[in-house]
């Protein structure tokens, strides 16, 4: 292994830093600015994401990962979380309906 | 007899079912260390999902720029993110089997998580002397104080336990003891602490 290859491999998790502290900076700023509803929670909703995806795929090294396992997590992890958030939902549903009695 | 017992044991390890000896290509240890972090991702997606639907039933929410500094909380992430690039390198660096390296970043990364738990710890003591407990605040919406110690202190104990693993880790890095795969575990649990706290950053401090 070269010492460009190493460095290129340490590289990648510094990049990914750089990046989500960026990100952490807009989401602030969105989030303490006085924009309208409809447009702050779709764009902190994305950063969220994206921030979630570049430590699942960088930090927890998911993109090395054999595809198998890294469609079964994600895979598992939507359904269960799925079906979990569906379970509440309607608790959730009545319990909205009722407040607004 | 000890032969009928190597061949079931092969035939288990190999059949379709069990997965071969290494599922997926990687170790039990790692594969193990995934599942419980999907287990764990559903109690934080449980406990998020019940804070929205709380929120959306209370008439009133408090205004988050009234209660929360939000440069702090800018702060507590920077600290997690970063706690979460020294860790990847430590771990890349016990790839490589540079483990005095790999020991300097594990003290970061422990830095970067005492930091995280001194300045929760500051916001906490805040939340308290304003008056805020799980039952009532000054805020006048009781499921907010609830939610708020709710969640934040369940992960604050998940960044306490990770920076237990971490002090453990890094003594047995520096005596010689510690291995790339268990650094690795220990790396992925990190991230995750990392990954949750991108959860509720944007959900409860935010939104």
């Amino acid at each position: 292994m070269t010492k460009n290859d190493e460095n290129g491999g340490y590289r990648r998790y510094w990049t990914s830093w750089i990046f989500l502290l960026c990100l952490n900076l807009v989401m602030v700023i969105i989030g303490s600015a006085s924009l309208s509803r409809n447009l702050q929670t779709p764009l902190l909703l994305l950063g969220m994401l994206l921030m979630a995806w570049i430590i699942a795929f960088r930090f927890m090294a998911l993109a090395d990962e054999n595809v198998g396992l890294t469609v079964t997590i994600i895979g598992c992890t939507l359904f269960a979380g799925g079906t979990l958030f569906l379970l509440i939902a309607f608790d959730g549903v009545r319990t909205f309906a009722l407040s607004l009695h | 007899m000890e032969t009928v017992q190597t061949i079931e044991r092969t035939e288990a390890f190999e059949s379709p079912w069990a997965g071969g000896v290494s599922p997926f290509k990687t170790s039990w240890q790692k594969l193990m260390m995934w599942l419980f972090i999907i287990g764990d991702a559903l109690l934080f997606a449980g406990f998020l999902a019940i804070y929205g639907f709380v929120r959306l039933a209370s008439p009133s929410w408090p205004n988050r720029a009234e209660v929360f500094h939000l440069e702090l909380i800018a702060l507590m992430t920077t600290a997690l993110i970063s706690s979460g690039a020294t860790m990847a390198t430590a771990v890349e660096a016990a790839r490589r089997g540079h483990w005095r390296m790999v020991v300097r970043f594990l003290l970061l990364t422990l830095a970067g998580g005492l930091a995280f738990l001194g300045m929760q710890a500051y916001e906490w003591s805040q939340f308290i002397a304003a008056g805020a407990t799980l039952q009532s605040n000054p805020w006048g919406v009781p499921p907010f104080g609830a939610s708020f110690f709710l969640i934040t202190g369940f992960h604050g104990a998940h960044v306490s336990i990770g920076i237990v693993i971490l002090l453990i880790t890094a003594v047995r890095s520096a005596t010689g003891r510690s291995r790339a795969g268990g650094l690795e575990l220990a790396g992925l649990y990190w991230a995750f602490v990392d990954l949750v706290w991108v959860f509720i950053f944007p959900l409860f401090y935010l939104i």
